[in-house]
């Protein structure tokens, strides 16, 4: 919760600093042992130093081509999926910039509480579903 | 055919993993129920299925 608590209100990662603020119980070690839970239960995603989060999905912790506005707060998505779920998560409309990475063609899109402007674009999924988390980062 | 994947059918799925993910003990859909929640949307065969052999163990 502390986790995503920051993300939401923020729009970036927090350090492990930021989340015992939140959590005003235990230490470091205590935090980084929850990011291992969670990334056993694959709503988190680490970097390679185990300490700083790559992933928070639909949360980008590292600035990526989905950008989503909502209530004045900027927020980066991991993907396609992830940027319509960010306004999704937070019960708030919003805006998703992008781009289609065939053409380059810019993507806007208004997402309201009940969901999407209408719009013709399609998301391509490359992975399949059993292999997602074989490589999340790249899915 | 390409698992291609219409902007409803993409709120649909936005919705469903994540409308709870900022709620307590908030979690990701089961394989089982992610091939249920993948039916209901329209997206079938083994591309969308979490428990399908067919690329590989």
């Amino acid at each position: 919760m502390a986790v995503y608590g920051h993300f939401a209100q923020t729009g970036q990662r927090p350090t492990p600093e930021d989340v015992l603020r939140r959590t005003g119980t235990g230490g470091v070690e205590s935090v980084l042992a929850a990011y291992q839970a969670l990334r056993a239960q694959r709503v988190l995603v680490l970097e390679d130093d185990v300490a700083a989060i790559r992933m928070a999905p639909p949360f980008s912790g590292i600035p990526t081509q989905h950008v989503v506005e909502a209530g004045g707060v900027q927020y980066h998505a991991n993907c396609a999926w992830d940027a319509l779920g960010i306004p999704a998560a937070l019960h708030r409309a919003g805006t998703v910039r992008s781009r289609c990475e065939q053409s380059g063609e810019p993507f806007h899109l208004r997402v309201g509480l009940e969901g999407p402007d209408a719009s013709g674009w399609l998301f391509h999924c490359l992975v399949p579903a059993k292999k997602w988390w074989d490589d999340i980062v790249f899915t | 055919m390409r698992p291609l994947v219409t902007i409803d059918q993409l709120w649909a799925l936005a919705t469903t993993w994540y409308s709870t993910r900022l709620q307590e003990n908030s979690r990701r859909p089961s394989p089982s129920e992610m091939r249920g929640i993948f039916a209901v949307v329209g997206l079938e065969g083994d591309f969308w299925d979490p428990m399908s052999d067919a690329f590989g163990a």
